[in-house]
């Protein structure tokens, strides 16, 4: 099976193209703005170095966030218009699965608390068993909110620096997202996309 | 084959995709308006937007696909709106018609949203280049001379409010429901137009801009508690009127720099969502036949935002071979001199 991740939800836009989970070829480009602009582009770079078509994909998968807002909707969109267009599967994966399945081969405590950058001073926030069960559903904190949740079982991983909270530094790793993809489409019914925003929009009623 | 263009328009609050062939038959078009979502805010959020646009965007697409009895095999290329507009929405239509342009290995056409409007009476009027132009909505007021396909010359815009703008606002201040400009037409259909003196920004003044700013203000200064309905009505009416008054004059002077400088041009055209409003149509009916042009208004359903005029402006842009590439970055400000 082959498949086409992409991710655009934080500071990198990152392409994988995968055939039975062997990485045929990966491309990562860090970049803060303009991922709408990147993204087609980097996937028809990463097609041609292994000589395939976006129409020789079986399936595609998509960081379906927390993240940037708009960084979500553009990854999101495209994998929308991918799912219309091959009609293929289209799986969401959100971004604390993949940091999960990053650090849970180092966790020894009980519990872990992924945290993922917003590029706001409330960072996103999951809670997990180390069997990945959730502790906690994910919410939106400052780190200073975020202390009251970590005790001795619990280790902290993010993408993000974190003041005053001991915390292991990972990035969400594109190399893990074929993996994570075959394990949900092997699995059962295929749920529709849907982002993962946390945080919602800022916005007030007006005043009568 | 005949050339049929998928549109998508997600620009602002209305989720939609069309097909339109090259002939100028619209095989689908279809809008999923989020009016109902904004109405409790008094207006368009665009976060909240541009999130109803990622859900909908599919069922559109699907459903201008499967009512125009069409398979994405059987279309030429995908055009979606690229700006100008709330920049969240821009990007999910953006972004889903670059994947169905890269997946099915057709042209990607990126459409500036006005160029949309602009176009709109070549797709369903014959109305040939140069044409005066009436740019008029809720984010838009601009005098303008189609010359081609990607050539607009601009006589003037607006200095502060867009029209649209300027009937939204008075519709809040007097506490009718969004979206405001139809609800102020309404009240304007039992009022009477002298009972209040508002001013004419800019009317008598040479050139082609307008300015609302200061007619709002002075509609501001009528309103109070007291006010009955019929005073509300007589209110509505007499804004529509002078918005009207200050049109004319605008176009009129627009109308003298056409003449001057595109003497074989015989077309006046408004377009946008405002030249859905019957009275600004028949004060621009009047004039251009006072003028000797022919007057051409597309049906309201095409001057309100949709996707039919993406996929027209889409097949336009595919004649000339004007396609663009993937890394487009979709513009929340793009001009239409500035194509």
């Amino acid at each position: 099976m082959k498949i086409l991740s992409f991710d655009t939800s934080g500071d990198f836009c990152s392409v994988v193209i995968s055939q039975d989970q062997k990485i045929l070829s990966m491309q990562s480009d860090k970049i803060k703005w303009g991922h709408a602009a990147a993204l087609h582009p980097l996937m028809m770079s990463c097609l041609h170095a292994c000589d395939l078509q976006l129409s020789d994909m079986d399936c595609f998968a998509v960081n379906t966030g927390p993240g940037g807002f708009t960084g979500i909707r553009v990854g999101v969109a495209a994998a929308k218009g991918l799912g219309i267009a091959s009609q293929k599967p289209v799986v969401g994966l959100d971004g604390f699965s993949v940091l999960y399945e990053g650090v849970i081969n180092q966790v020894k405590t009980s519990k872990i608390m992924l945290v993922l950058e917003s590029r706001r001073p409330e960072k996103f926030v999951k809670i997990i068993s180390r069997q990945g069960d959730v502790v906690k559903e994910p919410f939106s904190a400052l780190p200073t909110q975020m202390a009251s949740y970590i005790d001795a079982e619990t280790s902290v991983f993010g993408n993000c620096t974190l003041e005053n909270i001991k915390s292991d530094y990972v990035e969400i790793d594109i190399a893990l997202f074929p993996q994570l993809a075959h394990q949900r489409i092997s699995k059962d019914k295929l749920d529709p996309i849907t982002p993962l925003y946390i945080r919602d929009p800022d916005v007030s009623l007006p005043k009568r | 084959m005949t050339i049929k263009i998928l549109g998508i328009e997600t620009s602002c609050d209305e989720t939609a995709a069309a097909i339109v062939t090259e002939d100028k038959q619209i095989l689908s078009n279809i809008v999923f308006s989020q009016i109902e979502t904004h109405q409790k805010y008094g207006g368009v959020v665009p976060e909240v937007a541009a999130r109803a646009h990622l859900d909908k965007i599919d069922f559109v697409i699907d459903k201008a696909l499967s009512e125009a009895g069409c398979k994405l095999s059987d279309v030429s290329a995908v055009a979606a709106t690229c700006g100008p507009g709330l920049i969240g929405g821009v990007i999910v239509g953006a972004m889903a018609a670059k994947s169905i342009a890269a997946h099915q290995d057709i042209p990607f056409i990126a459409v500036n949203h006005l160029e949309g409007h602009a176009l709109t009476p070549r797709l369903t009027h014959k109305c040939p280049f140069p044409y005066l132009l009436l740019l008029v909505s809720g984010g838009h007021t601009q005098l303008l001379i189609a010359k081609n396909v990607g050539d607009y010359e601009l006589l003037g815009s607006t200095m502060d409010d867009a029209i649209g703008e300027a009937f939204d606002k008075t519709a809040k201040m007097l506490g009718l429901p969004y979206p405001g400009g139809p609800q102020v037409e309404k009240m304007a259909e039992h009022g009477d137009p002298k009972v209040y003196n508002l001013p004419r920004p800019l009317k008598g003044r040479a050139g082609c801009d307008f300015s609302f700013s200061g007619l709002k203000t002075a509609v501001r200064k009528y309103i109070n508690a007291d006010m009955s309905e019929q005073n509300k009505q007589d209110l509505c009416a007499s804004f529509q009127h002078v918005v009207a008054d200050v049109v004319k004059d605008r176009c009129l002077n627009a109308i003298d720099v056409l003449s001057e400088h595109h003497p074989a041009a015989k077309h006046f055209v408004v377009a946008g969502g405002v030249a859905a409003n019957q009275k600004i149509r028949s004060t621009l009916q009047e004039i251009s036949d006072r003028s000797k042009l022919v007057f051409v208004a597309p049906p309201v359903p095409l001057c309100t935002d949709n996707a039919a005029m993406i996929a027209w402006a889409g097949v336009e842009k595919y004649n000339g071979k004007k396609f663009d590439d993937l890394n487009f970055a979709p513009r929340p400000r793009w001009p239409l001199n500035e194509l």
